[in-house]
């Protein structure tokens, strides 16, 4: 049974990351996750490092024109397949104005009370903003917009003619599939405080419902899940001439009271409750993250990672591997939260807050074994181009272990995938540029995250000079002699292949085609002997 | 010929075909500990290198193999060209200690000591493939 998400709005996309970085270290063994992403943001920068998020974790793990195959107990064990709903507001048809006006009755009665209900809803100025950017906090008018444009891409589809989607057909292809799937899982990833997400989570599966009636397929036994993420960062407030020329901008000071409507939407909404199964509610109870100048959208909206977005990954972890039983009279309120530290100054993390306690050690194998690998591709190989550190590493450590090649194409895909999940160097500059797991390190302010503190530096020469098997606490596992600690040698990469070495006999690479899964894999198990 | 066996006391002069007989088997016993000895030592070597992402350790490792071979054979021959060949009186039996001819005796020593080191660790080398010492011959 395929897993399916939805990621909504710039929060979703951020979500949608983590999600894919849980992904790529292997949370999601064996499945197969069919993803669309519904943004009314075209040239939104969180939308553009998502999907090239997606696009280089497909590229690791494609093979002869898939997606390529699931595996277990490996990195990148899932398939992820994408799928865009776009629905681009361009002249003339960029306001809701515009909108209503393409679609006019001949009746001027019809017209006339149109008129007079549109403008008991929305104001003036939000009929005439610019919806290029995404609907501005207005949700009124979103999930109005939303909805219908999920049902009439489907009927343009059916005419030959639909152009939300970048292919036309993702997101018939998205509802056609979850008509094939019994027992089907849809988890959708936004927040409730801004434009987009908070739209689009009331009505989504009303929407597909109605599509999918266009479409002639049965949507049944469909269980429906979705984050209710509260703000959790905040911006300037725009100067009199900004809002001036746009008229209507979403404004970081009512994000709280935006959230605080939301939930109490969400807690008296029959249709929802309805709808919806599970819901995740999740806040930042720390000082929101400031992102300074205000940005409407566009390429210029790209905010870094926070921790809160992998909280809201694992809630759609947590969905796809909970149970089925559901029951439609009680409604269970479960809590999770993060412990204070000594001072009651910070929040202390531990893997078990993320995931629970029963999968807390799969979590911290993982996570561990990927950053690791990180740091071992960044580290030992950084005298070459980092882009072959994969291929070079394979031409290491193989010596005919492993039958076949690794492409300079996937050593690339690795590359980037690395670039965005955790750090790279500029070895020119002498520069550590963070990526996603650094950022959501920095977003918690806590004394320490997970992993010796060490491994987050972003000095360039110490975090270079780390011992890179020693990152996990109580797990370290490059062990220098006397000799060898007397000289300063670091001895990770050693250690690590020589325990390669040792268990190459061990590893399983039957259900696996490409060589450098195999080699994935093989650096996987190694790391699973090695954090013991 | 008697495998692992002395002549003893060793730093005295050969007097008769017994004592040089038994000459030849020490030697050839030594000669045989000199070359295990020295894969030995060669084995140990290859441990302690550790391994590198550029592969420079392989080119390490192969360096000190042939090193430990040639030196350990070098020793040998100076240890019988300035030592041994001293104990013998007769000319044509000292050459076979001091001498690199086809016929001598050394040379067949230097032959059986590059078969033990240079060919056996040539084939544990393949055999041990997963080991450090396998990257002497990759």
């Amino acid at each position: 049974m395929a897993k399916y998400l939805i990621a909504v709005g710039g929060t979703g996309m951020r979500c949608l990351e983590s999600f894919v970085h849980l992904c790529a270290i292997g949370m999601m063994d064996n499945e197969e996750i069919n993803v669309l992403i519904i943004d009314t943001d075209f040239a939104g920068g969180n939308k553009n490092q998502t999907t090239n998020l997606i696009d280089a974790y497909r590229k690791v793990k494609s093979i002869n024109g898939t997606n390529g195959t699931p595996l277990k107990d490996s990195f990148f064990s899932a398939v992820i397949n994408l799928y865009k709903f776009i629905p681009t507001y361009k002249s003339p048809t960029n306001t809701f104005n515009r909108i209503r006006t393409q679609n006019k009755s001949t009746n001027a009665t019809v017209n006339a009370q149109n008129d007079d209900l549109a403008d008991l809803f929305f104001e003036d100025d939000t009929q005439d903003f610019d919806l290029e950017h995404g609907y501005r906090a207005q949700t009124h008018l979103g999930s109005y917009l939303m909805y219908n444009d999920i049902i009439d891409e489907i009927k343009n589809t059916q005419r030959g003619d639909g152009i939300g989607a970048n292919n036309k057909d993702d997101l018939t292809a998205f509802i056609e599939l979850l008509g094939i799937d019994s027992d089907a899982k849809v988890f959708i990833l936004g927040s409730i405080f801004g434009g987009t997400g908070a739209s689009s989570i009331p009505v989504i599966p009303q929407a597909l419902r109605e599509a999918s009636k266009v479409l002639g397929v049965a949507l049944t036994d469909i269980k429906f899940g979705s984050t209710l993420l509260s703000e959790y960062f905040t911006f300037n407030n725009p100067d009199d001439g900004k809002m001036s020329k746009d008229k209507i901008i979403a404004k970081a000071n009512a994000f709280r009271l935006n959230s605080q409507a939301a939930l109490m939407y969400y807690n008296n909404s029959h249709t929802v409750k309805e709808d919806y199964q599970y819901f995740y509610m999740i806040g930042w109870p720390e000082t929101a993250i400031d992102y300074g100048e205000v940005v409407t959208g566009g390429s210029g909206q790209l905010n870094p990672a926070h921790v809160v977005e992998l909280t809201s990954a694992f809630a759609a972890y947590h969905f796809f591997d909970s149970d089925n039983n559901y029951d439609k009279k009680i409604h269970e309120w479960q809590f999770r939260t993060f412990e204070r530290d000594s001072t009651g100054n910070n929040l202390k993390f531990d893997f078990a807050d993320f995931i629970g306690d029963a999968k807390a050690d799969k979590f911290k194998l993982k996570l561990a074994a990927f950053f690791s690998m990180n740091l071992m591709l960044n580290n030992e190989f950084y005298k070459i181009d980092s882009k072959k550190a994969f291929l070079e590493f394979y031409n290491v450590i193989n010596q005919g272990r492993i039958t076949g090649d690794v492409t300079s194409e996937e050593s690339e895909a690795l590359d980037n995938y690395i670039k965005y999940f955790s750090f790279y160097y500029n070895h020119l500059d002498e520069n550590v540029h963070t990526g996603w797991l650094f950022q959501v390190r920095k977003s918690t302010n806590a004394a320490s995250f997970l992993f010796e503190e060490e491994s987050f530096s972003e000095n360039y020469k110490q975090l270079k000079g780390i011992e890179w098997g020693n990152i996990l606490p109580k797990h370290h596992f490059a062990k220098p002699n006397f000799a060898e600690r007397a000289i300063g040698r670091r001895v990770s990469f050693n250690t690590f292949t020589e325990a390669m070495k040792n268990n190459s006999g061990k590893v399983n690479f039957v259900s696996i085609a490409k060589t450098n899964e195999k080699l994935l894999k093989w650096m996987y198990e190694t790391y699973k002997e090695l954090f013991k | 010929m008697l495998l692992f066996t002395f002549r003893f006391p060793w730093n005295t002069m050969v007097e008769s075909k017994l004592d040089y007989d038994l000459l030849t088997d020490t030697t050839m016993t030594m000669a045989i500990v000199f070359s295990v000895g020295a894969l030995i030592l060669a084995f140990a070597v290859a441990q302690m290198i550790s391994n590198k992402p550029d592969k420079s350790d392989f080119k390490s490792r192969k360096t000190t193999f042939f090193a430990i071979g040639i030196i350990i054979i070098l020793a040998f021959v100076a240890y019988n060209y300035f030592y041994v060949s001293k104990f013998i009186d007769k000319a044509m039996f000292s050459l076979q200690f001091s001498s690199l001819t086809a016929f001598s005796y050394l040379y067949q020593m230097i032959l059986l000591m590059i078969a033990i080191y240079f060919i056996s660790g040539f084939v544990l080398s393949k055999v041990l493939k997963n080991n450090k010492f396998g990257t002497i011959f990759p």
